[in-house]
């Protein structure tokens, strides 16, 4: 079935193509005819909230496509980017566990389908096949990896320059888009958002991408980011 | 990186930790060290420890303190990885080692894989509490979200 937003909605796990590709839903036959029979599929447009911080948890959310920005707050109000979750991941998987408010914000930042799975269903499907439980362990590890490299990024590193320098490279390296001898990546993000993902300001980012232009580390060609000299953009990040 | 463990999920874990190594630290002790081989968790059942992360050029960055009963490195002996902090023993303290193998089996255990699901749920609910803390600590001025919780 064709959805407005302009892609295929999946109704049923069993028959997804994706489902290979999809971590979460990449188990057994049996398993899966279970799946499909405790989730609810909605799709939503760009910029709806899934749910957000402080609100009780009411299952999980599995993004089976697009993408999502995931948040939290600090005690002084300030904003950070815990990950941008990609198609296949679980959300809202630590407050269901754990029976308490969710932590985060989640955001779409596309349009998505989204298979929604209340906890107490959650829970009976996990405690019955282990092979969604090693599933479940996998997303919590990977959130709790985002965390931790948050902490290692804003608490660790020396500089904003430096912490910048490593988000970028971590970009480019992930993107694996190469054009000659340059690294590309399409940055979806504003400066706002960059800064949270660092735990800076949105004026510092803007200050020191100016700075790494004029330096001609990089260029940016309206959402294109190119990486000129990435000797250079590695000596910045401490690498 | 910890999770803390309520009184009332005692008997959850003790299902996991029946017959595992006790092992005590007296305070001062290092139970682990960051970078070592994640051979597996432990559970703290008395007593106090402290953990770090540590950078070559900023120092240690102390994250908190751990009260029992809680778990300790179940995310990177789960994860088969190195350990992602060290934990040292403020006070005398008391607890199990629970061993890699044995936490991938208790993951195949109908009894006791939501127990084990559920302490690395706190684990990474932990983890973004120190995560808000060291952005309060460290990070810039901007702020834009009035926190709900």
């Amino acid at each position: 079935m064709k959805s407005p937003y302009g892609f295929d909605i999946q109704e049923n796990c069993v028959t997804c193509p994706f489902r290979e590709s999809r971590e979460f839903c990449n188990v057994a036959p049996g398993v899966l005819q279970q799946l499909q029979g405790i989730k609810f599929t909605s799709v939503y447009p760009a910029g709806t909230l899934l749910y957000i911080e402080g609100q009780a948890p009411r299952g999980v959310f599995i993004l089976c496509n697009g993408r999502a920005k995931v948040s939290t707050s600090s005690k002084q109000g300030k904003v950070i980017i815990l990950k941008v979750a990609q198609q296949g991941e679980v959300l809202g998987l630590e407050a269901t566990l754990g029976n308490r408010a969710y932590e985060e914000t989640a955001e779409l930042l596309d349009s998505c389908q989204v298979n929604f799975i209340p906890s107490k269903q959650l829970l009976r499907y996990l405690t019955e096949n282990s092979e969604a439980t090693l599933k479940a362990a996998a997303q919590l590890t990977n959130d709790c990896r985002s965390a931790q490299e948050g902490i290692r990024c804003i608490g660790l590193s020396g500089t904003v320059e430096e912490k910048l320098a490593r988000l970028l490279l971590a970009w480019v390296t992930n993107a694996h888009e190469h054009h000659k001898d340059e690294k590309r990546f399409k940055v979806p993000y504003k400066h706002e958002e960059i800064a949270q993902m660092i735990g800076s300001t949105r004026e510092t980012v803007t200050r020191i991408l100016g700075a790494l232009k004029k330096k001609k580390v990089i260029e940016i060609k309206g959402a294109t980011l190119i990486v000129k000299d990435s000797d250079l953009l590695k000596k910045l990040a401490g690498e | 990186m910890v999770a803390q463990e309520s009184t009332d999920k005692k008997g959850g874990w003790n299902q996991v930790v029946t017959a595992q190594e006790q092992v005590f630290f007296p305070s001062g002790s290092v139970l682990f060290k960051e970078g070592e081989k994640a051979a597996g968790a432990y559970l703290i059942v008395t007593g106090e420890v402290t953990t770090s992360m540590e950078a070559p050029t900023k120092g240690t960055l102390s994250l908190g303190t751990v009260q029992p009963p809680a778990y300790i490195a179940l995310v990177d002996s789960l994860a088969g990885d190195r350990y992602s902090c060290t934990t040292r023993a403020v006070r005398d303290t008391k607890g199990f080692f629970i061993p890699r193998e044995v936490l991938v089996d208790c993951m195949a255990d109908h009894e006791k894989n939501l127990t084990l699901l559920q302490a690395l749920a706190n684990e990474v609910s932990a983890s973004y509490h120190e995560l808000r803390t060291v952005r309060d600590k460290f990070g810039g001025r901007s702020v834009t979200r009035k926190r709900i919780s």
